[in-house]
């Protein structure tokens, strides 16, 4: 209480600074004036009773003077700092603009730090920290089934529609699907018709109109509590009947993009992936959904599932019951389950209740499971995991490459606030004089500290301004580089106030970071001498044993700039091996022939075929394709090569039971006849798929050689792959196990991620398997177009004469196997690049640092080197004294260096491939990069020194 | 550069915190400006405790930050304007428990040293 008192005391008195400051001059003269009248009384004359009564007031007050006395009552009178911060400003711009050169570099370095620094926390924050943009978010769960590994996020509808009981616990559990591209057609009034020219989008190839769909229930936008900016959500009652009501509500985004902002757009239709839907409503700015990174263009109710051919996974634990459509399947699991809390309830409680129906879904799933699945389904239970943050897709991928560019960046920072710590050092000193008579006249320390404290916060300050004007573009950029599609991750990562205080939190570290020490070196001035230097220099140094007079802020300056050695060291290094690991994932053999290899994503799903109708249409492209000039051979497969997804299927073999806890899990791709020979897989025994391979014909599988030694291992053993031909396997329950028979055995390929090790897979030909293939590969004569694209000629042939067979078929980008390798790396590559440009930034950072301080040390010594010199020391001597300074700073960087690598390096590791954290080449090449151009630049002062004419340097003060 | 207004004898520096005590206890006398409050320590303790002048005006500014004195301006004897410092009614209670304090503590030293 008493000293919040003294402190509105304090603040009042700033209003009345000048009228206090009278009264302070008042009281004080008063007092001398008395001590002065008594003194003359005892005797003294009235000049020396004045001066003895002064002397008395100031007697073992601060400063031993009656001004500081008045110094020092005004400011404890006061708020000194906010008082003195106007001033200080006002002196800290002036310094500014007195040194231009200083002022750019500290400003440009600095909003480079803070920029970067915010560009990457605001992706970090986008997708690892921020709650989504919903009420009450830590009140989110997300659903999920225990399993034998991580639990299992995927529901059956049926199973929603148990758990949306949960009432009392849960104020509505929501359903929704991940995130699809679909066709999007605008079935629109003439006011809104497609651009002039486009025409219809079927004539002309190129123009298929796409959006982002996603799914989700009727509740999920009340019970996330958002807003709309127009129309209204789809109700409860709207996702209830599947396929009943064709609506859809549209983002923010969408809206603005797509429609201008047209309010009549509510009421309209739009064509999504075939199905007419009536916009309803526009959901309000910044929402996006339950997904982190994804940014939804239009919402639908999850019942038009196959009404627009939504194109995600099925997850399936049991088989399919006849007649039943997918939502009455209770095995087909494909929605991703949240819900809210009630306030006041528990995550334990409302788990226990939605476990009570969790049970019923178990029971409703057992009667149907086999003896395998039972036993699963004994030991499953519902799991709650907090979702405030959303769920994403790349949180898991994104997460260690972003710390670590964060780490880097961080690091840059660091080097740079070296620099600018070393240039505020050296002006430190030059200001010694200038500090030790303020500090003579009765300035306070302290008062000093504020004022060099308030020049470098300010500069940090504006740079930090800077840098937060150009975050939002190196964000940007950021999301770009480290996309896998031609889009950027839909992040939000616009300005917000926790990018501000992060920005300003960097700001104020930074400026304190490289402000303190020259600042507390400046003001800790030994009065005496700092007022005689220039004088006594040549003494000093002579004194020093003829030593190189180092003060305090050379010892200071010399640790600053071998810390910046060693950081830039580990930067390098890191660099290194990061640049490294890339190279050895493009070098590495996928396995698949890339030249001359060109893929397409196809969507036959929109057609609405049945299963006959598009093993035939595949014929019919395959054919056609194949007549076009400069096509080897062109083929269908479900996955594309590389893409990082994969679809796995449980292999059964006959008479053998798997173990518990093993995993029988296998790669399955769904292939047209001539696919090895078209992405250049060879067959290594056996034949490939043939015509003969139909539909009632044997069934026939062809596995790698993974698969052949995962399985057969007694047979495979040794390469003899051909001994497993003739065996026989299925997927699924027991009874298929002798459904396929192997008929050829192929190489095996990198064909999820290049990272990974060949997974075991199976390849099965589509006409005995039906079912959507979307990727189409065609192989050219004569390898691919320049710089990774595909011949321009044979992107317009192949769009042609897939129109020409089915004029439904929406085609979507034409690229070259290279073009796909490189987005499959875009991350690491993204990682590489900008660690590498941090590296290489840190390396002539720290040489800018080295270089300015054997300068200025240089400088500093000019009496002692004309001095060695006037005494007959030869030029290759004074060069020597010089290196030899520089040569023991970077020994100790370097040392520094590689200890903070040994000890930081390893958490890498994840992120590095072919080559261990210790790598002793890399190692090796960046600490020779390091020390040649530290040398370097270390050499040029010390040819300075060298050059320095002995009678100009005596005369130097 | 040492306090030439007295004589030269020995006098005892008051004791780091005693001097707001001091203070408070003259004022408790009735109001007084700074240059009587340190002429009257002088007086009362018989020229055995010298006050330091460049501590007193500190010391007053922080009595008044506390709520303890307040001052107001006023005519001195020699009919000049003068800040004139008195006890507020928390400045008494201050005093009062902070005499009982001091009474306690220098009864516990003079027995320490006594014994």
């Amino acid at each position: 209480m008493r000293s919040l008192r003294s402190w509105v005391v304090r603040l009042l008195s700033l209003f009345r600074k000048r009228q206090l400051d009278q009264r302070l001059d008042e009281e004080l003269r008063f007092h001398l004036e008395m001590q002065a009248r008594e003194n003359e009384a005892r005797g003294m004359s009235p000049a020396a009773a004045r001066r003895a009564a002064r002397a008395a007031l100031a007697a073992d007050g601060p400063g031993w003077s009656v001004e500081s006395l008045k110094e020092d009552l005004r400011e404890r009178r006061g708020v000194p700092a906010l008082e003195t911060l106007g001033q200080d400003l006002r002196y800290a711009l002036r310094m500014m603009r007195k040194s231009p050169v200083f002022t750019a570099v500290a400003l440009l370095s600095l909003a480079f730090g803070v920029g970067t620094n915010c560009a990457i926390f605001s992706v970090v924050d986008a997708l690892l920290l921020k709650t989504l943009p919903v009420n009450d978010s830590e009140r989110l769960v997300v659903l999920k089934k225990s399993a034998r590994g991580e639990p299992q996020p995927l529901f059956s509808y049926s199973a929603w529609r148990l758990l949306q009981q949960a009432v009392p616990v849960c104020s509505g559990v929501m359903a929704m699907t991940a995130d699809f591209t679909a066709v999007v057609r605008p079935l629109a009034p003439a006011a809104q018709a497609t651009p002039a020219g486009a025409g219809d989008a079927r004539g002309s190839s190129d123009a298929i109109e796409t959006a982002n769909a996603q799914l989700v229930s009727g509740n999920f936008f009340p019970a996330l509590g958002a807003g709309m900016a127009a129309g209204r959500w789809f109700t409860a009652e709207e996702d209830a009947v599947p396929g009943g009501h064709a609506v859809a509500v549209i983002s923010y985004g969408y809206w603005q993009r797509r429609f201008g902002r047209d309010p009549g757009v509510v009421g309209r239709a739009l064509v999504v992936n075939g199905l007419p839907v009536t916009v309803v409503g526009v959901a309000r700015h910044g929402f996006h959904g339950a997904i982190a990174d994804a940014a939804p263009d239009i919402f639908l109710p999850v019942t038009l599932r196959e009404a627009v051919k939504f194109q995600g996974g099925i997850e399936s634990d049991g088989p399919d019951l006849p007649g039943l459509s997918i939502f009455e399947q209770v095995h087909q699991h494909w929605l991703v389950l949240l819900a809210r809390r009630q306030p006041g309830v528990s995550v334990a409680r409302a788990s226990a209740a939605l476990n009570v129906l969790f049970q019923r879904d178990k029971e409703a799933r057992f009667a149907s499971a086999g003896p395998l699945g039972r036993q699963e389904l004994m030991s499953q239970t519902l799991v709650l995991e907090p979702a405030a943050r959303g769920l994403s897709h790349g949180r898991g991928s994104l997460t260690q490459p972003l710390l670590l560019l964060m780490a880097v960046a961080g690091l840059v920072l660091l080097i740079a606030c070296g620099n600018l710590a070393n240039l505020l050092l050296a002006r430190a000193d030059r200001r010694r004089k200038e500090m030790a008579l303020r500090l003579g006249i009765g300035a306070g320390r302290g008062r000093l500290l504020r004022q060099l404290l308030t020049e470098s916060l300010l500069l940090a300050g504006l740079g930090g301004a800077l840098g937060v004007a150009c975050a939002g573009w190196g964000s940007r950029l950021l999301l770009g580089l480290a996309s896998r599609t031609d889009e950027p991750i839909p992040l939000d990562v616009d300005l917000d106030w926790r990018k501000l205080a992060f920005a300003l939190g960097v700001a104020l570290a930074t400026g304190i970071g490289f402000g303190l020490a020259p600042a507390l070196q400046a003001t800790r001035v030994d009065l005496a001498s700092s007022l005689k230097e220039g004088a006594g220099a040549i003494g000093a140094g002579a004194g020093a044993g003829g030593g190189s007079r180092r003060g305090a802020g050379g010892r200071l300056g010399r640790a600053l700039v071998a810390g910046q050695i060693g950081l830039s060291l580990l930067l390098l290094i890191g660099a290194g091996l990061l640049v490294r690991s890339l190279q050895n994932l493009m070098g590495v053999d996928s396995g698949v022939a890339r030249d001359g290899l060109v893929l397409a994503w196809v969507n036959p799903r929109l057609l609405g075929y049945d299963d006959d109708r598009l093993v035939a249409l595949y014929t019919r492209l395959v054919e056609r394709l194949e007549t076009l000039p400069g096509v080897r051979s062109a083929s269908l497969c479900n996955e594309r090569l590389l893409s990082g997804s994969s679809w796995d299927e449980n292999v059964v073999l006959p008479g053998y039971t798997p173990r518990p806890d093993e995993d029988t899990d296998t790669e399955l791709r769904v292939v047209t006849p001539r696919y090895f020979e078209t992405v250049g897989l060879p067959l290594v025994a056996g034949r490939a798929f043939g015509p003969r391979d139909r539909q009632g014909a044997p069934k026939v599988a062809i596995v790698d050689e993974a698969m052949a030694r995962r399985f057969w291992p007694h047979l495979a053993a040794g390469g003899a792959a051909a001994r497993v031909l003739g065996q026989r396997f299925g997927f699924g329950p027991p009874g298929n196990s002798r459904n396929l028979e192997i008929v050829g055995v192929v190489r095996n390929a990198r064909a999820i991620r290049l990272r990974a090790e060949p997974a075991p897979t199976a390849y099965l030909p589509v006409a005995q398997r039906p079912g959507v293939l979307r990727d189409l590969e065609v192989r050219v004569a004569g390898g691919g177009g320049a710089a990774g694209q595909p011949p321009a000629g044979l992107v317009a042939s192949l769009r042609q004469a897939i129109a020409e067979v089915e004029p439904k078929l929406p085609v979507f980008s034409v690229i070259t196997m290279d073009e796909q390798i490189a987005r499959s790396l875009a991350r690491e590559r993204a990682v590489a690049r900008l660690t590498a440009f941090f590296g290489l930034l840190a390396l002539s950072l720290a040489a800018i640092g080295l270089y300015g301080v054997m300068s200025y040390s240089v400088a500093r010594r000019t009496n002692e080197i004309g001095l060695r010199m006037a005494l007959g020391a030869p030029r290759g001597q004074v060069v020597g004294l010089v290196m030899r300074d520089t040569v023991l700073l970077i020994a100790a960087g370097v040392a520094a260096g590689l200890a903070a690598a040994s000890a930081t390096l390893r958490l890498a590791a994840s992120q590095l491939f072919g080559l261990s954290a210790y790598d002793p080449e890399t190692l090796a090449a960046a600490t020779l990069a390091l020390v040649a151009v530290a040398l370097a630049a270390g050499f040029l002062p010390a040819r300075r020194a060298a050059d320095t004419d002995p009678m100009v340097a005596l005369r130097h003060d | 550069m040492r306090d030439e207004s007295g004589s030269d004898e020995a006098k005892s520096e008051l004791l780091q915190g005693t001097l707001d005590l001091v203070v408070l206890r003259v004022l408790a006398l009735g109001p007084m400006h700074g240059y009587g409050i340190a002429q009257r320590i002088q007086q009362i303790s018989r020229d055995v405790l010298r006050v330091n002048q460049g501590s007193l005006y500190p010391a007053l500014l922080r009595l008044e930050q506390q709520g303890w004195i307040t001052s107001e301006w006023g005519t001195s004897d020699n009919n000049r304007r003068a800040r004139f410092y008195s006890l507020t009614r928390a400045g008494r209670r201050q005093l009062a428990a902070e005499t009982e304090r001091w009474a306690r503590f220098s009864e516990a030293i003079g027995r320490l040293l006594m014994a």
